[in-house]
Parts: structure tokens; C-alpha cells; sequence
């Protein structure tokens, strides 16, 4: 982050030395707040997961790494990790796809195109919640229109959310079509903002569609497709609620991700807010590591110019 | 002839695109005003066929949806009222406050937007338990008091303020509340509205944490309630449709209203 702000207020730096006390008095309730609330559980999380956890979910003493042996030792974690880095995978590649194959067409600005760009963006007016309920409705064995549909082609109910080798791409069809009307709108934005003549010269040069897109619209947009790449993996290691409202996690574990894992060791019946912890510390990693990469990336970006 | 052959086969291929995109919300409304079977389990669940109301007098008796809508309403606006006034001041002192450092107070914000809430969920469960404010609509929203994005859009759009206009208004004795009431805020609308709009959305559709710290249907917020209702309408599956309906008017209206604004929030963050 590059911090511009002094360049431009001199004059009220110049005139007196020092914060203001109303300054700090303004920045109190935030401060507060994200102590509380943000560093504060953070200090805590680590804390607790270096406890033992008693039958009443209370801390009941220091076992040191234990709870991070445990799951380091336990096999249905890795199975875990790899459920999630799965999705995450699934899940980014086949919204960059998906976005490409949708933006691209739609940046043409053809006429009568415009309600099409409207309907798109629809997915961002309706919650995660409702979203993944409406699929469910949709994936209802048999009787649900994905399974109707699936029949009406000459095959047979795909069990979309009861059959493991099915429900994790559910899953990922789910978080593409919530997160369609983010990636278009930026792709859009992007490709809005290339310079027309870069095309006119490709024209005069034969440059035909696909050839155009490959060397020079793709190339030209990179920025923007590494940062839904990075976004987006941050957002799919977070996903809680679709498939909390889809699966569960189920069926056999099959879309159990590590926030679901989080969820349900401590609130899943067992209250092991110490197995708990651990897990939310692997997933703290995985994002920081995720937002380093970012700003990595910016920063030589940056620097080439 | 070939272009508009080609402008054709785009033309088709787009709607297409935008049928399918459309079509969860279309059958989910479709089903929720079809007489009853509200889903036929044929294709003609692709097509609106009849009408009645009866889903939606359902939904309404089988979960205490309208206490569930007005409990999220309460939440949208305490919660949004809360962050756009602490991010607003916190904005104005880390731009205006004289402080040596700026770059580092933003800094103690922004490290916020890495700690996934994901992972602090238990502990901030806990000390919603110490709190006693476990099950009361005041734990769904004070976690989010403050936002580190806000604060930042905000201070971006500060930082352009004309320092002509703050010192004119300064030496006329304009304060630091007469000051960011009278010029700053009017003049910065856009950032405010999208910051407000992107807050109000984010607290009406939360999921995960209002579904920890309450318990009892009368004090569940709307998303929640709604994925309870859907999980009990089994054999009265229009009723569940019909809630999602309901729920998702609100934010529907907001984001049709608000588009300009928020397709400037949304691409604000992202690489220029």
C-alpha cells in the first residue's frame, strides 16, 4: 500500500505537530472494535488451541502441540485439506471459465446485448443462503428439475447431492453461479477499459477472435485475472454457507471442507474448541500465505513500471 | 451476410447464457406461486403454470419469517449505522488528524482483512457468551462495528479532497465535526452510499454468525430462518420456496437501486 496521504495535506501537517486530540478521540470506537473483535479472538484462537477442552468446552490446561499432533496424525484432516484444496481449485478455475466465457461475448456491446449484461449480474441481488437453497431445490433427487431435466435426455438421477463422486462439483456449480455477477462485472470492467485502436490494428492485421483473444485481450487483462484468482481462492477456503445449506459437508464427508471442520468440532456436538483452534490456525495460514502471494505480485508489478 | 450471421450465433449464444443464469431464481419463483404441487417434478417446472398465494400465507405461518425480516432489519440498520459512522471518523482522523504517521494506523485496519472471521468464530463465540449477549440480536451485529474496508474506500476519497476547500473552512472556524458534517461528507456522497450499501447488504445476507450466537426462532435473523423453514417444509415445498422469495426481496430492490454504487465498491478494491 502506498501511502500518498502526506504529500497531500502539507499544510495541516506543517501548521501544528502531533495528532489532535479529536483525532484519537474519532478513532476510538473502530480501535476498539477491531481489538475486540479481530485481534483479541486471534490472540485467543492461539491460545485455545494449546488447551485441552473439557466436557463443558471449558479450556482445562496446557497440552502444548498436542492438539496440532492430533491432527497432524489424523487421517480424515488431509482428507479435509485436500476436499478443500480441491474446491478452491474447482472452484477459481472454473470461474475465471466460466467469467471469460461470459464477459468476453458480452464486451462486443452488440445491440440488444445490454439486458443480457443486466440478467448476469443478477446472482450478486440474492444471498449466499438463499442461493444455495434455491440449487437445493433444484438438486432434489428425482424430482427436482436438474434430475428432470437429466431424465428428459435419456439418463438417469445423477444423485447431485447424494452421491460423493457428484456433490463436491455441486458444490463448486453453486459458488460459481454466486460469485458470477463479482467476476463478470470486473472482467467487464477490465475489457472496457482496453484500448480500442489495440483492435483495429489487430483487425488490419487479420487477427481472427480467438487468435485476438489469446495474444492480446488475455494478456492485456492479466491484472485483473490475478486478482479474482487470488480473491476468489481467499473466498472459496472461507465458504461456509453453501455448503453448510447444500450438503453439510456430507454425504461421507465428501464436501467437508476446513471451515466445516472448524464449525463442527466445536459446535457439532462435540465442543472441542481446542481441535477447533488448530484448524482455524491452518486456515489463518493458508490465507495470509494466499495474501502475501498478492501483494508479492503487486509489489514487482509495481516496480517494472 | 456473415457478420450478421456471426452476430446472430452471439446474439443467440448470450441469451442462452442469460437464461441459464436466471433460471434458479425462475423456477424458485415459479414454484413458489404454482398451485399446489409447487413443483411438478416434469418440465413444466420451467414454466410459471397458475397462480396462488398459498405458499406464501404458508411460509409466513410456519416460521416467524415477519419477526425474522424485522429482526434483520434491525440488525442491517444498527450494524450499517455503526460501521459507516466509526469507519467515517476513523477515515477523517487517519487523513486530517495530524498524525505522523498515517500510513501505520491504516495499517492496524487493513491487517484486519486478513484474519478470516472463519477462524476467530470460536473465540468471538466465546466472548459473546461472557458478554451474556448470547441469543440477543445485539451479538449478531457488534462484531462488525468497525470495517477496515469501509475505512479504507473512505479514505481514499478523503485523501482527494481539495485542501483549498479544508482551509477555507478552517480559517473561517469551521471544527473538525462542523467540518466533516458540513463539507466533507456532502462532498464525498458517492463513497458513503457505497460504502452504506455494501454494508447493508453484507449484514442482511449473514449467515454463519447469526446462525451461532442465537438459538430461538424469535430471535434468528431472516437467513437463518429461512434455511430453517426449508429444512421443515419438506412435504410443503412451495412454502419454502415462497420464503426465499420473500427474504430475497429486500436485497433485490437494494442492489437494483444502488447498482452504480456498488459496481464501483466492488471494483474499487481491484487492481487498476
Amino acid at each position: 500500500m502506498v501511502d500518498t496521504s502526506a504529500r497531500s495535506v502539507p499544510s495541516i501537517r506543517r501548521r501544528r505537530r502531533g495528532p489532535r486530540v479529536w483525532a484519537l478521540l474519532f478513532l476510538a470506537p473502530s480501535v476498539i472494535a477491531i481489538f475486540s473483535f479481530d485481534y483479541w479472538p486471534l490472540l485467543r484462537t492461539g491460545f485455545l488451541s494449546t488447551q485441552s477442552t473439557n466436557l463443558f468446552g471449558q479450556p482445562s490446561g496446557f497440552v502444548g502441540a498436542d492438539n496440532f499432533v492430533a491432527m497432524i496424525e489424523d487421517a480424515d484432516f488431509w482428507k479435509t485439506l485436500g476436499i478443500t484444496v480441491t474446491f478452491m481449485v474447482g472452484s477459481v478455475v472454473s470461474k475465471v471459465v466460466v467469467g471469460l466465457a461470459i464477459a468476453l461475448p458480452l464486451s462486443q456491446r452488440l445491440r440488444g446485448t445490454s439486458v443480457f449484461r443486466a440478467s448476469v449480474l443478477i446472482p450478486m441481488a440474492v444471498s449466499t443462503a438463499v442461493a444455495g437453497l434455491a440449487f437445493r431445490a433444484l438438486m432434489t433427487p428425482s424430482t427436482g428439475l436438474f434430475d428432470v431435466i437429466a431424465n428428459a435426455v435419456g439418463g438417469s438421477n445423477v444423485g447431485w447431492l447424494t452421491s460423493t463422486n457428484v456433490s463436491l462439483l455441486s458444490v463448486i456449480v453453486v459458488d460459481v453461479w454466486t460469485a458470477l455477477g463479482f467476476t463478470v462485472l470486473l472482467l467487464l470492467a477490465a475489457l472496457d477499459s482496453i484500448d480500442r485502436q489495440v483492435f483495429e490494428a489487430a483487425d488490419v492485421d487479420g487477427a481472427r477472435f480467438w487468435r485476438r483473444t489469446t495474444s492480446i485481450t488475455l494478456p492485456l487483462i492479466t491484472p485483473t485475472l490475478f486478482f479474482i484468482v487470488v480473491t476468489q481462492s481467499i473466498q472459496a477456503l472461507r465458504e461456509f454457507t453453501i455448503i453448510n445449506v447444500l450438503t453439510g459437508g456430507g454425504p461421507a464427508d465428501s464436501t467437508r471442507t476446513l471451515v466445516i471442520d472448524i464449525y463442527d468440532a466445536a459446535f457439532g456436538g462435540t465442543a472441542d474448541y481446542g481441535a477447533s483452534s488448530a484448524r482455524s490456525l491452518i486456515l489463518l495460514v493458508l490465507i495470509l500465505a494466499l495474501t502475501a502471494i498478492q501483494f508479492g505480485v503487486l509489489e514487482r508489478r509495481v516496480n517494472y513500471r | 451476410m456473415r457478420k450478421s450471421l456471426a452476430h446472430a450465433a452471439l446474439f443467440g449464444y448470450l441469451a442462452i447464457v442469460a437464461l441459464i443464469v436466471i433460471l434458479p431464481l425462475a423456477y424458485v419463483l415459479f414454484g413458489s406461486i404454482r398451485p399446489t404441487p409447487a413443483v411438478t417434478g416434469t418440465l413444466w417446472d420451467l414454466v410459471p403454470t397458475g397462480f396462488t398465494w398459498e405458499h406464501f400465507a404458508s411460509a409466513f405461518e410456519r416460521a416467524p419469517l415477519l419477526r425474522q425480516m424485522l429482526n434483520s432489519a434491525l440488525v442491517v440498520i444498527a450494524q450499517t449505522g455503526l460501521q459507516v459512522l466509526t469507519s467515517v471518523l476513523a477515515a477523517y482522523a487517519i487523513v486530517f488528524g495530524g498524525f505522523r504517521r498515517p500510513g501505520l494506523i491504516l495499517g492496524l485496519y487493513l491487517v484486519t482483512m486478513m484474519i478470516p472471521n472463519e477462524a476467530t468464530v470460536v473465540a468471538n463465540y466465546l466472548t459473546i457468551r461472557q458478554l451474556g449477549l448470547f441469543d440477543t440480536l445485539v451479538a449478531v451485529f457488534i462484531p462488525f462495528a468497525a470495517s477496515a474496508y469501509s475505512i479504507f474506500l473512505l479514505r481514499q476519497s478523503f485523501l482527494s479532497f481539495p485542501t483549498e476547500i479544508k482551509e477555507a473552512a478552517t480559517v473561517d472556524g469551521a471544527g473538525p465535526m462542523r467540518f466533516l458534517f458540513r463539507f466533507l461528507l456532502p462532498l464525498t456522497k458517492p463513497t458513503v452510499m457505497t460504502v452504506t450499501l455494501v454494508s447493508a447488504i453484507a449484514a442482511w445476507n449473514g449467515y454463519l454468525w447469526p446462525l451461532l450466537v442465537t438459538e430461538s426462532p424469535a430471535a434468528r435473523t431472516v437467513q437463518v430462518g429461512v434455511k430453517t423453514l426449508f429444512d421443515e417444509a419438506d412435504t410443503d415445498f412451495g412454502a419454502g420456496l415462497a420464503g426465499l422469495i420473500v427474504v430475497s426481496i429486500p436485497t433485490i430492490i437494494l442492489v437494483i437501486v444502488g447498482q452504480r454504487f456498488l459496481a464501483r465498491g466492488l471494483t474499487e478494491g481491484a487492481v487498476k
